[in-house]
């Protein structure tokens, strides 16, 4: 049976040609997301996220390859309709209000003008932007605008949310905000297409990760997938005298007291050493579990590993 | 497709005019209209003749001097902050956020202008009492011109920076207004490629001066209907062609 993706690449390739030089800002990108899921977008800056966006919403237009949005082309108005957009670093005309550019984007995103006024405030409320809904946008702070814009796409209750960096210059209360907000998108069942630099956050919140380096996909799969064991071991011991605590600190590189636990990550070669000391010190070994990366050094190691391309070339 | 326009034009009325480059030109405009209008010097006649003259003046400066400043920047301020971003992720034709931006743009001009005319018509009515058919089209057809410069500055936006837009759409306009009168008289002046390429250039830029009726009304001067209708239509046909133009070379740029 013929899957129908929230979003499909085939190939996608965006090469821009100055006078000089041609730079291949994304090369034959396959991206296949089902609806549902949320997908973690990650890359360095100028790895080539943005332009993908650009290229989904045809901002710009692929050089080569094509992308769908629910089986639509990209370049069909059509195939936006089922969107939600939040641009990264969101400007708006400043002498509107977040309330009357709402109702103006909940009409483009095809809302009755009936429902228009209770979506407004649904999304208003749910991105936590109703209590300075009519005060003008040029008087906000970046986190109040980038909740206006969260609201702005959250309007027209789209099926497929494509957020380009939403938690960027947010301060760390709005940002476990800002996360909450998605979960709860998440769990309503709507596809989330998450770019961002907060690789913890996409770590908690999404199904799958696509990494993206010099314009190449490098990695696609589940956290699980993409992260692997270590050669570092996670204990958890419990009466631990003072004096074992010391000789563990001496061994460990990470060693903290959890209440009556003591917690320590322990290199592999040293286990044995360590499991020695805590029984010759009558100490209780609690856990001892293999660590996994997260998905910060998963992300380093792929990217550190990708061979060396030129994304930069001279224009024929 | 209506209602994304129309949503489209609020937006961009409600933007337009809450700026203030529009209030002051309005502001400025009544004030000048006012002190014409109180002032007297002379006899009714003249001061009639001077309100009139001052009045169609200064609603066809300030609306054509507002629509360029509020549409010469307005794209690209959109394009370059990624204002337009939001707006082009929603299911329309990229066109047709051109338009609506134009239309919203030109609706907030006409509300200043509007006031102008009532200003005007007001204070004939002061002085006469009774108001001329002339002085409506003369007034409707400014209305007109106005709308042209606005779509002329929308093209050149499509094109060129804020600045190089503002001063080729002034630019333009100036000459379209000397063209009846300056250009014909080169072309004829002229032979050859010269005639031929100053005939091309006077025939592609907007004959300003058709628009004007001015003189007519100050000196209580009848106009032809058939006129009337073919100037109307020259304007409206041209203004169809740098809305088209316009969103035929926005609709293919990378934004």
């Amino acid at each position: 049976m013929h899957t129908l993706y929230a979003i499909r690449t085939e190939q996608l390739t965006k090469v821009y040609v100055s006078r000089k030089q041609s730079h291949t800002a994304v090369r034959d990108l396959n991206l296949h997301i089902a609806d549902g899921e949320t997908v973690g977008f990650l890359g360095a800056n100028g790895a080539g996220k943005t332009t993908t966006i650009k290229m989904l919403l045809h901002f710009i237009a692929p050089t080569r390859g094509q992308a769908w949005l629910y089986g639509i082309p990209c370049h069909e108005p059509r195939a936006r309709q089922k969107v939600g957009y939040m641009p990264e670093q969101p400007y708006f005309a400043r002498y509107l209000t977040p309330r009357e550019l709402l109702s103006a984007h909940a009409a483009l995103a095809g809302v009755s003008a009936r429902e228009a006024k209770h979506r407004v405030e649904i999304a208003l409320e749910l991105a936590r932007a109703d209590t300075f809904a009519h005060r003008p946008i040029g008087k906000l702070s970046k986190g109040m605008t980038q909740r206006v814009a969260l609201a702005q796409a959250l309007v027209g209750d789209p099926q497929l949310l494509i957020l380009d960096e939403p938690a960027s210059g947010l301060d760390p209360v709005s940002r476990v905000e800002m996360r909450n907000v998605l979960q709860v998108l998440k769990e309503q069942g709507k596809t989330i297409f998450l770019s961002s630099h907060h690789l913890g956050e996409v770590e908690l919140i999404c199904d799958r990760v696509a990494i993206i380096h010099q314009g190449q996909l490098l990695a696609f799969g589940t956290p699980e997938e993409l992260t692997q064991q270590t050669d570092r071991y996670v204990l958890v011991a419990e009466s631990v005298t003072p004096d074992s605590e010391r000789a563990l600190r001496s061994l460990c590189s990470n060693t903290r007291r959890d209440g009556a636990q003591v917690v320590a990550v322990v290199d592999a070669a040293q286990v044995y050493e360590v499991v020695n000391l805590l029984r010759l010190a009558n100490a209780r070994l609690v856990r001892l579990v293999q660590q996994r990366e997260t998905l910060e050094e998963a992300f380093l190691r792929i990217v550190q590993s990708a061979p060396i391309s030129t994304p930069v070339e001279k224009a024929a | 497709m209506r209602r994304s326009l129309f949503a489209l034009m609020k937006l961009s009325f409600l933007e337009a005019v809450r700026r203030q480059i529009l209030h002051v030109m309005v502001l400025l405009s009544l004030v000048v209209m006012a002190i014409a209008g109180t002032v007297s010097f002379f006899d009714l006649g003249v001061q009639v003749k001077i309100v009139k003259d001052t009045g169609m003046v200064m609603i066809l400066l300030a609306g054509s001097l507002s629509i360029v400043f509020l549409l010469s920047g307005a794209l690209f301020h959109d394009v370059e902050q990624r204002i337009v971003y939001p707006v082009l992720a929603r299911p329309i034709p990229r066109g047709l956020y051109l338009v609506a931006r134009y239309f919203g743009a030109l609706a907030a001009v006409y509300a200043g202008m509007t006031l102008m005319a009532i200003t005007l018509v007001v204070l004939l009515w002061t002085h006469l009492h009774y108001i001329s058919g002339l002085a409506v089209v003369a007034i409707a057809f400014t209305y007109l011109e106005v709308a042209l410069v606005g779509a002329l500055a929308m093209l050149l936006s499509t094109f060129f920076t804020p600045a190089m837009t503002a001063t080729l759409a002034l630019f333009l306009y100036l000459l379209g207004s000397l063209k009846m009168g300056y250009l014909h008289h080169l072309a004829e002046r002229n032979t050859g490629f010269a005639k031929w390429a100053i005939t091309a250039v006077s025939a592609a830029l907007p004959n300003m001066e058709a628009f004007r009726f001015k003189d007519a009304l100050v000196h209580d001067l009848s106009v032809p209907a058939g006129y009337l209708v073919l100037v109307a239509i020259y304007g409206i046909c041209y203004l169809a062609t740098c809305i088209a133009l316009s969103v035929w070379n926005f609709g293919r740029r990378e934004v």
